[in-house]
């Protein structure tokens, strides 16, 4: 496969290599001119359309029509009633059926403007762009995952999503929309700052470009070929994406004209998806959103509240700080402590002896040297009584149980005044045998091994039956002993580091009179403080999290080099950052950045915007005739379809421009024409010009959407993220794939949509592909459709729920039908159908097993439902 | 008629509303016309996944043998910028050779019922891919691309010939795990969905939706007061076709509850024919299983059927150790060969094309030459043919000396794709479907029919 390589006198390079050359003539770009000495059509700038001028039509698009028409000796059809009209504009605005309120205020109002107001209230309604930013998310081939070899989900993918739905519904002009989704981050500094965030998730549209690969970044010129094709598609209706290998064979797009894209991809950073090399995701760009500010000030107020109650707390306890006062500590005993190293006392020879007086106390500390870290210090601990009842006390006694320890003891933080420390948990972090008790802060400051075992906690290593203490940062911990005698005891003292790590520790040993006394005033101001203390924690620990989008940023500009035959590891020259040739060729200016910024400019201010307009008003008009005037909606070039009336397309692209691209005022301008409200009828020919409507299946998403409305089970808000494993988690390969269906009842624009694995009803009902560009969806009529009617379970369960909610709310048989026929149908039912609805009920009435009632009527009319469910007359839109 | 078809499935593709309901009944009542005689109405395609090693099935190489241990250098898309792979060995087979049938073809010990077919067999030791990867490449033996998402050559074959029978999809896929790459594997993509591939997972409900969810006779009088109400609206729309073929399409779905699960219902075939497959009584899973069902779905006029041995784990990628390669050979060894035996015996092999293949071979070589596994090769592999149109006992192409690359005949994965459509009846350069400003080929711009393996 060797490929030879010549510069034509032009400058640009002419391939040839034996595979190909039967096959794919590259045109230089001077054969390349020749071809297309007149521009294609498609080129040309919008011209000032003259309204054909046809009697007694006054609405400016049936003009249009109307004289097309009748250029081919055909008139027009009648018009559909007013029920039909009603259903069609529904479906074609919101994607769901007119509720029977809806439907009997319209067909009670007879003023002129009754239509026109329907029509507002459904752009008006959320699900509006919930409707039409799916066809948007269709175009883009919108995922949640990324499609490289493991397809690996984009849990951030779903904020550009909503911004589609939400720019619907705002009406955003659409050449702002266009320009957003290429370049909104560098679009952030022309204000106002409330539209920042939407603007730089809304280059999630780039964001979304599928990956490829193993090694998604080796891959990386696949991925830009994806986001040109699909730019081109979208925005232009140009392949732009064969010209990676060669110059188009059709089209004037170069390789130098995709080369001239590709280096502003190039200077683009993408964020990256996560792939089988390497796992985790990153660069995906924080944004400041309005809700979350609200959300972050609600939570700093929590804080707040939280800390000045903990404040409070700590000040009633410290207030007890002079009852102290009476109580000095007098030392019998210091040492200090090597790290790992172990201290008796007393040393040898010395008895330890002394006297006491009952309510004493002995208090054995341990104290920070400079650092606090690593000074986990085991005590132990006996104190003998020598006279009487020979009696004895220990701290292993004192905490041999994993509960508080004995009376007499007492653990002491020694931060400030002492102050008696709490336990946690009585088992301390799931660690069976272990307990453990804080002072002022939530950290360990003791903590026992009731097992024979040694257990590890952080750095510490706690031997089989030990107890330890862990000093504070600003302040030692102690273990206290009220001697309940008076007279002569012995003491020994053991104290060992048990962190290998640290500077050592400090310890004490010292009697002090009994503090008894304010320790239990303490106890009793202990549980409210203890409170305020974990809840002041837990607010600090649901901190908002800035939100994530899938949105690119400028990475450092660069040209691409050709690619020979579209191999990267064959490059040729360098090729200028620049927009294609047939509308200008721009080159961006050294020290513009990437590009992006003149490039949006460019689609919708600059030399493609009649072109952009034209791609986007036949999209619009596709979604409510059926069919574009240009019937190839993503190929404008020289190989798709011609404008069947390039009059009137050129006047609908005026219409948006001058119209501040608004889409709503497109969708006004459509169904208020008589072409759109014709009676509907299925009729060949191939050209927009129908007499009739066409009627039109339902989508995969409305068919959905339309059973949940039915069986009352439709979730209208909005759907959000994805319960995707935590990223933390991810290892998926090729082998072991990411996959997964998840279900909800919100509108199915929401459903999570995967690129290596179809969902299995959006495939079923030609739903768009998340791989590529889908511009116009398939109606395909399979009998595996007729399988799911018949037997899949979201179809038996919508059908009883529907009826459980008829048989609620209609006393009996015949309401019921015409509820249904209502909310199904849009109408009342008919005579034939509540005939037909009797005998079914009656016939089948010996198939229902006996159950008691209702529940034996609502599995009568759940069968009943789900004949009406298999109607052409719900599945289809007239 | 070709070219009516043609042109009304390029409307339906550009989008325009006219009768596109009208494919199931296309394919239903009026199979496509080939471009020319066809030698095979249908295709069993067998694909193992993960990667079969040729140099220990179907290729055998003595001096790979003789050669074992010795150093060799090359620039290799697996061993590039590996570590542990800055030096690589020549590595011998574990199996032995021998010549089989009238042909004295050779096949390793791993395949011994394989082995007694080879006299119907078109051996082709020359196959080669443009991917070491097993997604690309298994994207790129199904769609002929090794990145992007296109349809499948079942949804090709589906879409140029269409159906016999309207109770059964046309392109079925057998599998019983999620094969690399994902449904992409049997997607249509752009063409019609309804030459998208069906997967049939063996167990309790081998096709979705397929098992009734309500008693016959109620279901029944669901149907036919459906069709009642259907037909009521479709008199108020004369001739609206499409809505004609989804009432319909509920006809066809009523009996496909039947027909599925028969074709699935072995009960009625012998015990000599369920030993021939190495299958038990009941037994409702394994490659045994798969076989028969492609005999039984073929026998009903479907056109394509795919048979994917295992999915994208447990399967034949055997890195680290080739002993992996011998329960995965005899799960499928004895199914295949009878079925190749049944379907002579039924007559079924004159117009059935048998296809077997795998994403691609194993290395020669690895980084030490006791590594027990191999490693992914995609320049040099072995695949099959047998039936319909095949000219049986053939070996076609040659590796090298030691197995690592083609040294005679190469077979791109777009000249085998043209080779079974050609079989089939269709030329590669013309079966194409207009989409986003072009004309798109199961071949690309590529492939080249490879004349040497047919009879």
């Amino acid at each position: 496969m060797r490929g030879e390589i010549s510069l034509s006198h032009s400058g640009v390079i002419k391939l040839n290599c034996e595979l190909m050359k039967r096959r794919i003539a590259f045109f230089s770009l001077a054969a390349g001119a020749a071809a297309f000495d007149a521009p294609h059509w498609a080129f040309q700038s919008l011209k000032n359309q003259a309204l054909p001028m046809v009697a007694g039509v006054e609405n400016e698009v049936d003009r249009f029509f109307q004289s097309g028409l009748a250029a081919q000796g055909r008139s027009a059809g009648s018009a559909a009633d007013k029920p039909t009209l009603l259903r069609r504009a529904s479906y074609n605005l919101t994607g769901l059926p007119p509720s029977p309120e809806d439907m009997a205020a319209f067909l009670s109002d007879y003023s002129p403007d009754a239509f026109p107001k329907a029509i507002d209230r459904m752009l008006a309604s959320p699900a509006y762009g919930e409707k039409w930013g799916r066809l948007w998310l269709d175009v883009v081939r919108y995922a949640d995952t990324a499609g490289e070899t493991a397809d690996y989900p984009m849990p951030h993918a779903w904020r550009y999503r909503n911004w589609v739905i939400k720019a619907f519904n705002e009406d955003l002009p659409a050449d702002e929309f266009i320009r957003w989704q290429i370049a909104g981050d560098l679009l952030v500094a022309a204000g106002p700052p409330e539209r920042a965030p939407d603007k730089v998730i809304a280059t999630g549209f780039l964001g979304i470009a599928r990956r490829f690969g193993f090694n998604i970044e080796q891959d990386i010129h696949l991925t830009y070929e994806d986001a040109i094709d699909t730019m081109g598609k979208t925005f232009l209706g140009l392949s732009i994406g064969c010209a990676r290998c060669h110059d188009h064979k059709h089209d004037p797009i170069s390789a130098r004209d995709y080369y001239g894209l590709y280096g502003i991809l190039q200077s683009t950073r993408l964020p990256f998806t996560g792939c089988e090399k390497t796992q985790r995701p990153r660069d995906m760009v924080p944004v400041d959103l309005p809700e979350q500010a609200a959300a972050r000030s609600q939570w700093k107020a929590e804080l707040d509240g939280a800390s000045v109650k903990l404040t409070e707390s700590a000040a009633a306890i410290a207030a007890l700080a002079p009852e102290f006062a009476t109580s000095v500590p007098n030392l019998i005993a210091e040492g200090v402590l090597a790290p790992g190293a172990a201290q008796s006392w007393p040393p040898g020879g010395n008895t330890g002896l002394m006297v006491l007086n009952a309510g004493e106390m002995l208090q054995l500390s341990v104290l920070p040297r400079s650092s606090f870290g690593a000074d986990g210090t085991g005590v132990e601990w006996t104190i003998s009584e020598n006279g009487g009842g020979k009696r004895q006390w220990s701290v292993a006694a004192a905490f041999a149980q994993p509960a508080q320890p004995l009376a007499g003891w007492y653990i002491l933080d020694l931060e400030k005044e002492p102050r008696e420390c709490a336990q946690f948990n009585v088992v301390f972090e799931n660690k069976a045998g272990l307990s453990a008790w804080h002072g002022a802060e939530l950290w360990p400051s003791l903590l026992v091994n009731h097992t024979e075992a040694t257990v590890a906690y952080q750095t510490l290593s706690l031997p089989p039956k030990a107890v330890g203490l862990h000093p504070g940062p600003r302040g030692g911990v102690a273990v206290a002993w009220e001697s309940q005698i008076s007279g002569e005891v012995t003491v020994r003292v053991k104290v060992s580091e048990y962190d290998p790590g640290g500077d050592g520790i400090d310890w004490k040993l010292e009697r002090r009179p009994s503090i008894r006394a304010v320790l239990e005033k303490q106890r009793a101001l202990a549980p409210a403080h203890l409170a305020a203390l974990k809840s002041k924690s837990e607010i600090a620990a649901r901190e908002p999290q800035a939100a994530l989008a899938l949105a690119v940023a400028e990475a450092t500009p660069v040209n691409a080099k050709l690619q020979i035959k579209g191999e990267p590891k064959d490059p040729g020259e360098e090729v200028p950052r620049k927009l294609p040739e047939v509308l200008g060729g721009t080159v961006i200016p050294a020290g513009a950045g990437s590009g992006r910024r003149e490039l949006a400019d460019w689609l919708t201010r600059g030399a493609a915007r009649d072109l952009t307009a034209r791609v986007l008003a036949n999209r619009i008009w596709l979604g409510h005739f059926g069919e574009g005037i240009v019937s190839t909606p993503n190929d404008f070039g020289t190989k798709g379809a011609p404008p069947s009336d390039p009059a009137l397309l050129d006047w609908l692209a005026g219409c948006l421009i001058a119209d501040n691209w608004s889409l709503k005022a497109m969708h006004r301008r459509l169904l208020r024409t008589a072409a759109w409200q014709r009676a509907s009828q299925r009729e060949s020919g191939g050209d927009h010009r129908t007499a009739f409507f066409p009627r039109r299946r339902l989508t995969a998403e409305e068919l959905r959407d339309t059973l949940l409305l039915l069986s009352g089970n439709l979730d209208r808000t909005p759907g959000a993220s994805h319960p995707f494993p935590p990223e933390n988690t991810w290892g998926f390969t090729q082998h072991g794939p990411f996959k997964a269906v998840y279900d909800h009842q919100k509108r199915s624009v929401y459903l999570m949509v995967q690129r290596i694995q179809r969902h299995p009803f959006l495939a079923l009902f030609d739903a768009g592909d998340p791989n590529a560009s889908t511009p116009v969806r398939g109606q395909s009529t399979v009998p595996t459709q007729a399988l799911y009617f018949l037997n899949d379970p979201f179809v038996h369960t919508q059908a009883k729920a529907m009826a459980a909610r008829l048989v609620k709310f209609a006393p009996e048989d015949r309401a019921r039908m015409d509820l249904a026929a209502r909310e199904l149908y849009g109408r009342a039912a008919t005579d034939e159908e509540q005939t037909v609805m009797r005998d079914f009920l009656a016939a089948i009435s010996q198939n229902v097993p006996s159950l008691t009632e209702p529940e034996r009527t609502v599995e009568l009319w759940a069968s009943w439902l789900r004949v009406l469910f298999g109607t052409n007359e719900l599945l289809y839109v007239d | 008629m070709l070219t009516e078809r043609r042109s009304f499935l390029r409307s339906f593709s550009a989008g325009t509303v006219l009768f596109p309901g009208l494919i199931s009944e296309l394919l239903a009542g009026n199979a496509a016309q080939p471009h020319f005689k066809p030698k095979a109405k249908r295709v069993i395609f067998l694909f193992m996944s993960g990667g079969v090693s040729h140099v220990d099935t179907w290729d055998p190489k003595p001096k790979l043998t003789e050669h074992h241990g010795k150093e060799v250098k090359m620039d290799h898309p697996e061993i590039e910028n590996r570590p542990g792979y800055e030096r690589i060995f020549l590595k011998r087979t574990g199996w032995s050779f021998k010549p089989h049938g009238q042909c004295g073809t050779e096949v390793s010990e791993l395949f011994p019922h394989m082995a007694q077919c080879v006299d119907d067999i078109a051996l082709i030791r020359s196959l080669n891919s443009s991917h070491s990867n097993h997604y690309n490449a298994t994207l790129g033996m199904h769609t002929g691309s090794f990145a992007f998402a296109r349809p499948s050559i079942g949804s090709w074959v589906s879409y140029g010939l269409g159906t016999e029978n309207a109770n059964l999809p046309s392109f079925i896929v057998l599998a019983p795990k999620t094969p690399y790459a994902g449904s992409q594997v049997w997607a249509s993509d752009f063409l019609p969905a309804a030459h998208q591939g069906t997967l049939v997972v063996p167990g309790a409900e081998p096709v979705a939706n397929i098992a009734p969810r309500t008693p016959r006779p109620q279901q029944e009088r669901e149907l036919a007061a459906m069709a009642a109400l259907n037909r009521r609206h479709l008199a108020a729309r004369p001739g609206d076709s499409v809505l004609e073929a989804r009432l319909r399409s509920f006809e066809t779905a009523f009996g496909m509850q039947m027909e599925v699960p028969d074709v699935f219902d072995f009960t009625k075939e012998s015990d000599a024919t369920h030993a021939l497959y190495g299958l038990q009584r009941g037994q409702t899973t394994g490659f045994g299983w798969q076989c028969l069902a492609a005999r039984r779905l073929i026998e009903r006029g479907v056109r394509f059927v795919e048979l994917i041995d295992t999915g994208s784990s447990g399967n034949w990628d055997s890195h680290g150790n080739m002993q992996d390669h011998v329960p995965l050979a005899k799960n499928v060894d004895q199914p295949i060969a009878g079925l190749l035996k049944d379907l002579k015996s039924r007559g079924l092999l004159e117009d059935t094309l048998v296809v077997w293949s795998t994403e691609f071979g194993r290395t020669p070589f690895n980084n030490t030459p006791d590594n027990p596994g191999r490693e992914h090769h995609n320049w040099a592999f072995s695949s099959w043919l047998a039936g319909a149109g095949v000219k049986p006992g053939t070996v076609y192409g040659e590796t090298d000396e030691h197995g690592i690359r083609v040294a005679r005949d190469k077979v791109h994965v777009h000249d085998f794709h043209a080779t079974i459509l050609h079989l089939m009846g269709m030329n590669h350069e013309r079966l194409t479907f207009h989409h986003s400003g072009r004309d798109y080929r199961l071949t690309d711009v590529h492939g080249d029919v490879v004349h040497g393996v047919l009879a």
